[in-house]
């Protein structure tokens, strides 16, 4: 047994634990401690980040099969996998984690109990690593666990601040009644088909010898509904809005764009178990889908604080998400396993996966400008007053005080908007592409008809920070951190990246191909 | 020898220009003469397209490049003699448009000239690509920066006009878009000349739907009526050089799809549908000028009698045969020199009086001789008055209709004597009856409106008396 596939993890956790030791027991002697915690975190994570890069082209073989230089195995009695295709997936979530950590390091500083934020997220991301390549339904409680339990804990961040504890408090109990669920689910899917094994089950509910039983579906459905809820999929996206708006903004961040990205490719290792019973169950899918994409055009419109606005917003890409997932077709095939995604679906992974990975890097660039603001007026206790922070209109004038970054964020939010040429446009064009491809006209014309609608929440912050005129009494202003690099990193990343999509869709298909011929 | 790409620097020259002035300091105030130069540089350009190109082919300057394998989506352009001109017609306003914008903008002028270079890259690459996905692409991207020149240097009303120009225009694209991704799904390309021969093989009811999706967004954009109520609230908030280039060259995009794509694609769900869409036309042209008649604003008359031209146009390009369509294309031209024009004439003394609005002028014509001359071109030309290119177009046109039906060509040509019946009376309001004792001060054309409306002009009656300037190359 080898532990090189989980060096990243690994070095993930040494990190988080080095950064907690060293303020407990170093924190007072130097001064400037929270930039040595800064950097031991960036240390780390760009450590996990080119590890995974460099063992990303020459073949791990540990007792796992080789084809053609791409590989599959699994490892701790299977309770974990690895390919391709899932070391791609973690380039993108480390790269993301480098560009949070960057963004939060004025936040980092500033704040008491800094460094410790950093900790947990670097917890939290190894539960996310984990997720990924989770391969039995254990592991995948486990690591589900590992990456929210941290976010609890940054949700409720803000100790003084009333709507931080609530928020927590919210998204703690309902996220417990969604872990009851999955458990639920999961031992469901135990109790009649006997095993928690991805490739055994897949053997089993899938498989030839029997008819798949009713219950291991319904333990299916819950499981699959109780990611509908980590991802904050309408109906069951209550909890978001106020979550997203009580919690201090880097905890927000850290949801928007880290843990959701992960839990959108947990969801995709897990509907396909959905497959036997596509024909009935797809409909969930379905519904969600038109559900969300309703939820994140209309719900946004009246809102004036704007993580609450990103909120409904990202509902709405999920939606996106969510209809690619319900236009998908299975058709069986002889070959070894029995079940094969069709060839006409299988191009829907790779214009998910861009999908999710501009959406989350957008997410990142929209939230570092975010946390770039600054309120210099204070509340009695010495705090900034948040919910004045983030009012809508406290970006009035921005233009003409912070041209480049308030470029920077018009293009990232056209790009959210979908409007040509950024990347958002292209991966919202692959999606409604295969959508049409299936002959879904009506949740095109959803589709497109809440895109349209969104757009009038999104003008309406290009509105305000290029049309208005700025309150003289405003004590709102943009900080110089870290985090305007990251939005102007991100905002060049969105413009660029539509020029590497055609080298990316090659990659992902070539690997979800793969993924296809082993079953993973 | 390899040909040079020529276009692609049309494109990119001016997107390299704004991110020099993106990032100059943030004091400098001469933005205006570096997108100036990167324009006018442009233009030069241009005209060496004239000269290089060669009428025996059809599509000249091609460049091809690959930009998403799977879905055989290609950097493709290459342009004809209609593309040519309309490039032409671009290249020349935007300088035009940057000179007169000079001292009339006061704030974030390096975002202004930002926003009037991208129109420009974006307008030459829908002009010039010969890619469906890749036209869509710059067709939806010119809305970005036209949605910040109205809003942000706009009028009082300029938020409304912004966000209705936006929604609008997007509302109808996104058809356009699935209608695109139908094609390209069915036939597994998006190059333009190969779905022009295999979309007419597809069934005829499907071609209805198709041909429905890309005409909701070209109708939009051009606009025809019922859906032309955006265009006179975009054109009154907008500063002057931002309605020079919606007039000029946006709504131009419109006309220059149904001709590139709607026609060629599906030639019998033109056929079928084309008798609605010679109704409509002439409901534009007969009801926007009666509209233009009882307007008190001088730039909305205008923008109304826009609308009117381009129901020539419409119902030029949908009589299918080849006066109407080269009747068409003249009058996109020449309506893009004339409303270009007259839209800088009215800034010109806007920018004296800070007023639009009829009743407050008269008597110009003895404080402004040599403007009261170069207004009564482009109203002529605008009238469609024989020598100015107006008449070519509009004549060519009712011809195309005649052939098709007799009551269209009449009810058409009644828009003209309806044309007259604005402009003239705009005329003589303004430059005859008392002069009014605000405008004792007025100051004729300096040197450089003089020049500007001198080459405007020059160009109107050129292409009125040679037509075949234009007209040997389509």
């Amino acid at each position: 047994m080898s532990l090189l596939p989980i060096i990243p993890e690994i070095s993930l956790l040494i990190g988080a634990f080095i950064i907690l030791m060293f303020e407990a027991f170093f924190g007072k002697k130097f001064h400037n401690h929270k930039r040595i915690s800064f950097i031991i975190a960036i240390i780390f994570s760009s450590f996990a980040l080119l590890h995974l890069i460099s063992n990303y082209d020459h073949t791990i073989i540990v007792n796992g099969i080789e084809n053609n230089g791409k590989f599959y195995f699994n490892q701790f009695g299977g309770s974990l996998a690895f390919n391709q295709y899932i070391f791609l997936i973690k380039i993108a979530l480390y790269s993301l984690l480098l560009l949070f950590i960057f963004s939060v390091s004025h936040f980092v500083e500033s704040v008491k109990y800094g460094p410790e934020f950093l900790a947990l997220a670097l917890l939290s991301l190894v539960g996310s690593s984990f997720l990924i390549s989770s391969n039995n339904l254990l592991s995948f409680y486990m690591s589900l666990e590992l990456q929210t339990f941290p976010l609890y804990i940054m949700a409720a961040f803000n100790k003084k601040s009333e709507q931080s504890s609530e928020s927590a408090l919210k998204y703690f109990i309902l996220s417990a009644v969604a872990s009851g669920i999955l458990l639920f689910g999961i031992s469901l899917v135990y109790g009649f088909s006997g095993s928690i094994n991805f490739d055994i089950l897949m053997d089993r509910v899938l498989g030839y010898q029997t008819e798949i039983s009713k219950m291991v579906l319904l333990g299916f459905v819950l499981i699959v509904s109780s990611i509908l809820f980590k991802i904050a999929a309408a109906p069951f996206h209550i909890w978001s809005p106020d979550v997203y708006q009580g919690a201090p903004t880097p905890a927000t961040s850290f949801f928007a764009a880290i843990a959701k990205f992960a839990s959108v490719i947990a969801l995709i290792e897990i509907f396909r178990f959905l497959a036997a019973a596509w024909d009935n169950v797809h409909q969930i899918f379905f519904l969600t889908a038109i559900l969300s994409l309703l939820v994140g055009a209309f719900g946004a419109i009246r809102q004036t604080n704007i993580k609450r606005l990103f909120a409904y917003s990202s509902v709405g890409h999920i939606g996106f998400i969510l209809s690619s997932l319900a236009i998908t077709t299975w058709i069986y095939m002889s070959h070894g396993r029995q079940v094969y995604i069709n060839p006409n679906s299988y191009y829907l992974f790779s214009g998910l996966t861009i999908y999710i990975i501009i959406y989350s890097l957008t997410s990142i660039g929209v939230f570092a400008f975010l946390l770039s603001l600054c309120n210099s007026s204070k509340n009695k206790d010495g705090d900034k007053i948040d919910n004045q922070t983030y009012d809508i209109n406290s970006l009035a004038g921005m233009a003409k005080t912070n041209p480049i970054l308030t470029a920077s964020l018009t293009i990232l939010i056209f790009s959210f908007a979908g409007i040509p040429p950024m990347a958002g446009f292209f991966s919202k064009f692959y999606i409604l592409f295969e959508i049409v491809n299936a002959q879904n006209y009506l949740l095109a014309l959803v589709a497109i008809l809440s895109t349209v609608i969104s757009c009038f929440y999104y003008l309406r912050i290009i509105k305000i920070m290029y049309f208005d005129k700025r309150d003289d009494n405003s004590t709102i202003s943009i900080i110089k951190c870290n985090a305007n690099i990251v939005v102007i990193f991100c905002a060049l990343a969105v413009i660029l990246a539509p020029l590497y999509f055609n080298n990316f869709i090659d990659l992902i298909e070539n690997n979800v191909m793969h993924i296809i011929i082993y079953g993973r | 020898m390899e040909q040079l790409p020529i276009l692609s620097f049309l494109i990119f020259l001016p997107i390299f220009a704004t991110l020099i002035i993106a990032f100059l300091p943030k004091n400098y105030t001469n933005s205006i003469q570096i997108g100036l130069a990167a324009s006018t540089i442009n233009f030069l350009i241009s005209l060496k397209l004239i000269i290089d190109f060669d009428k025996n082919i059809t599509f000249n300057f091609i460049e091809k490049t690959s930009l998403i394998n799977k879905y055989d989506i290609n950097y493709y352009l290459g342009i004809d003699g209609m593309s040519l001109f309309l490039i032409l017609l671009t290249t020349l306003l935007i300088p035009i448009c940057l000179i007169i914008s000079k001292n009339s903008i006061q704030n974030l002028k390096k975002e202004y000239v930002i926003c009037f270079l991208l129109i420009e890259s974006f307008v030459i690459g829908s002009f010039a690509t010969l890619d469906l996905v890749l036209f869509y692409i710059f067709f939806e991207a010119t809305l970005i920066p036209m949605f910040l020149i109205i809003g942000i240097w706009g009028g009082v009303n300029r938020i409304y006009a912004s966000y209705k120009f936006f929604i609008y225009t997007l509302f109808g694209s996104l058809f356009f878009l699935i209608a695109i991704i139908y094609l390209c799904n069915q036939f597994g390309t998006a190059d333009i000349l190969i779905l022009e021969t295999k979309a007419q093989t597809l069934d005829i009811e499907i071609t209805k739907y198709l041909f429905l999706a890309f005409f909701i967004s070209f109708a939009i954009k051009i606009p025809m009526f019922p859906f032309h109520t955006w265009l006179p609230d975009a054109h009154v908030q907008a500063p002057t050089a931002g309605s020079v280039i919606l007039a000029g060259v946006l709504i131009k995009l419109g006309a220059y799809g149904f001709l590139r794509f709607s026609l060629p694609f599906f030639p019998d769900a033109s056929e079928y549908y084309s008798i609605i869409i010679f109704t409509l036309s002439v409901i534009a042209i007969i009801y926007t000028s009666i509209i233009a008649i009882k307007q008190e604003d001088i730039k909305k008359m205008i923008a109304y009698s826009s609308v009117a031209h381009m129901g020539f146009v419409t119902i030029g390009i949908f009589s299918l045969n080849d006066q109407g369509v080269s009747g068409a294309i003249m009058q996109i031209l020449s309506h893009g020199l004339i409303s270009a024009a007259l839209f800088i004439a009215i800034g010109i003394i806007y920018e004296r009086t800070k007023t639009r609005q009829i009743k407050d002028y008269g008597g110009l014509v003895r404080k402004m001789p040599n403007y009261a001359v170069f207004f009564m071109i482009f109203t002529l030309g605008s009238v469609g008055l024989p020598a100015t290119s107006g008449f070519v177009g509009e004549f060519l046109t009712i011809i195309g209709v005649f052939q098709v039906s007799k009551l269209f060509a009449i009810l058409a040509s009644l828009g003209i004597i309806l044309g007259a019946c604005y402009m003239l009376p705009l005329y003589s309001n303004i430059f005859y009856k008392d002069l009014s004792s605000k405008l004792e001060n007025i100051k004729d054309l300096n040197k450089t409106e003089y020049i500007i409306l001198f080459i405007l002009s020059f160009l109107i009656i050129l292409f009125g008396i040679f037509p075949n300037l234009i007209l040997s190359y389509i």
